[in-house]
């Protein structure tokens, strides 16, 4: 086996401790993601709001931009557009916070992907990204972006329907990104399982996308559904061949059917 | 890449037309796995022990037995069973005597199916096998023999017989459950991503989970076993009887026969490897 292409693009991973001001936050992306991860900035910079990240163009020459706008200090907003400048996440902004007393931050990014995680009582995670379509030919028919529904809505109000699952996507003959359903394929035994095997070892799957009506559109970049008895901002260490293991971090969304949500660290 | 581990065992197939006798089913399932003995192709000898029962190789430590039995000319029966000598389950064919019918037999050392198109009633069909314990190692647990068919010991077509519905070893308990992987949009299964957007066909490894040794009951929690041996799951769509061309690795074609005796569950279907 080899390592397969939703495992084999490049990441980063960073955290920050005590973050106060979401600035920090944009202020942090600007480094792991134009200093360090061939990203551009084409509104903003550090220190400024709002700031728009472009993401490397793929062999096709796509890419996703997302804006970054400090609502508060404790609030941050997010603008998810495609190519063709389409707002992927459909509701005006996504919004999270931290506490006002400091929150840990956890990054996790990519030329394909980006997530923000909020170590609060109730953790909080901003994700999005354009996925690997194999075995489509890349951008054949279409490329498949997505990003997830929660945290937070325009208004700053929790999504308690934000699943893990529940992403923004564009269904096969839609006009529009919509994303209050579940969009992730999940393998499940109709009987009460556990994701794990016999001998007990926790059994990791990617987080393969789909339009809800039968379309496998692709998978997620550097991450993987995980057994929900694993704790928020656990790590699990996972094969991803024959020879090499990767290090994936349970990020902050809401429990959807007994699994949970990780990026790669390392 | 690689050619994935449960696709890399030997395999056999054999298609014979115009049968009227279940025992021929028997002698030619008896012909395959008998004298078939080429260690470079996968193909390791069974052995015969006594009539109609036939014990699998030793293959990565794990075998089974199955034994079939004429209960009429148009009655077939097999019975499946585990290492230690369990009785995973007994079941049969009924096949129709107005017609002669064909029968498709696909063996290997991990995995049987026998599937018979009867043409003036529904295929039906027996299968059993052992699992590809992977990610696990091969020696993990001892929950590894899996069967079916398509009606009981009584000739009854009750209903146990679908892609996801299986017969395995439950804690101590043999017994059929839906147990086979689904893939839906929550934990209670369903059928999304079945072709892609450009409408190629997504195919999925026939996964088994079953309840531990001394985690049983009602709510003993299944655990991951693993995977059938050179069988796949395969969109509905598909005819039964199709012979469907598989990547199973890069530049790596495998031939499969969709099975027709194998009840559809999901929009899925059953199909194994014939080339």
């Amino acid at each position: 086996m080899s390592i397969p292409t939703y495992l084999s693009s490049t990441f980063r991973y960073k955290e920050t401790l005590a973050v106060v001001d979401v600035q920090t936050i944009i202020n942090d992306l600007y480094v792991e993601l134009v200093t360090n991860g061939g990203w551009t900035c084409t509104v903003g910079g550090s220190g400024q709001t709002p700031t728009t990240f472009k993401s490397p163009a793929r062999a096709d020459g796509l890419f996703l931009t997302i804006q970054c706008t400090r609502t508060s200090a404790t609030r941050i907003a997010y603008v998810v557009r495609d190519h063709n400048g389409m707002l992927v996440n459909n509701q005006t902004d996504t919004r999270q916070d931290i506490d006002v007393a400091g929150s840990t931050v956890h990054y996790f990014t990519g030329p394909f992907h980006f997530c923000v995680n909020t170590e609060r009582a109730t953790p909080e995670c901003f994700y999005c990204g354009l996925a690997d379509q194999t075995p489509e030919p890349i951008s054949i028919p279409r490329p498949t972006y997505f990003a997830s529904y929660g945290p937070r809505d325009t208004s700053g109000t929790w999504v308690v329907n934000g699943y893990w699952s529940y992403l923004y996507i564009m269904s096969m003959g839609a006009t529009s990104y919509v994303g209050n359903a579940s969009r992730a394929i999940l393998r499940a035994c109709t009987d009460s399982f556990l994701r794990k095997t016999m001998s007990g070892a926790l059994l990791c799957e990617p987080l393969e996308l789909t339009d809800g009506a039968g379309i496998f559109m692709g998978r997620a970049y550097q991450a993987m559904i995980v057994d929900s008895s694993l704790a928020f901002a656990a790590e699990a260490t996972i094969p991803l061949d024959d020879n090499n293991t990767g290090v994936f971090k349970v990020v902050g969304c809401i429990v959807t059917s007994n699994t949970k949500l990780a990026f790669r660290k390392a | 890449m690689a050619i994935p581990h449960f696709l890399s065992t030997g395999f056999r197939f054999f298609e014979h037309k115009g049968v009227t006798d279940v025992q021929t089913i028997i002698d030619d399932f008896g012909t395959e796995v008998l004298t078939a003995d080429n260690a470079p192709k996968g193909w390791y000898a069974w052995t015969n022990p006594s009539t109609g029962v036939f014990v699998s190789p030793t293959y990565e430590g794990k075998h089974f037995q199955v034994t079939l039995t004429r209960a009429t000319q148009q009655k077939l029966q097999m019975e499946v069973r585990d290492q230690g000598n369990i009785v995973i389950c007994t079941r049969r064919i009924n096949c129709p005597s107005a017609n002669a019918w064909t029968a498709r037999i696909f063996t290997g050392p991990g995995h049987v199916m026998i599937d018979v198109t009867m043409f003036s009633a529904p295929p039906e069909a027996l299968y059993a096998g052992i699992l590809d314990l992977s990610p696990d190692a091969q020696n993990a647990h001892d929950h590894y023999v899996y069967g079916g068919g398509a009606r009981s010991n009584l000739d009854v077509a009750d209903g146990n017989n679908n892609v996801h519905e299986v017969y395995m070893l439950d804690d101590t308990v043999a017994g059929h459950r839906t147990r086979v992987s689904q893939y839906g949009s929550n934990q209670n299964g369903g059928s999304n991503g079945s072709k892609t957007l450009s409408g190629a066909r997504v195919y999925r490894p026939r996964e088994m989970w079953c309840q531990q040794s001394g985690a049983g009951g009602t709510y003993g929690y299944l655990h991951f076993a693993g995977k059938a041996y050179q069988t796949l799951l395969c969109p509905q769509s598909l005819a039964l009887g199709a012979r469907i061309y598989v990547p199973i690795d890069q530049g790596v074609l495998g031939e499969f026969i969709v099975i027709g005796g194998v009840g559809s569950n999901w929009t899925w279907l059953l199909c194994v490897r014939s080339a």
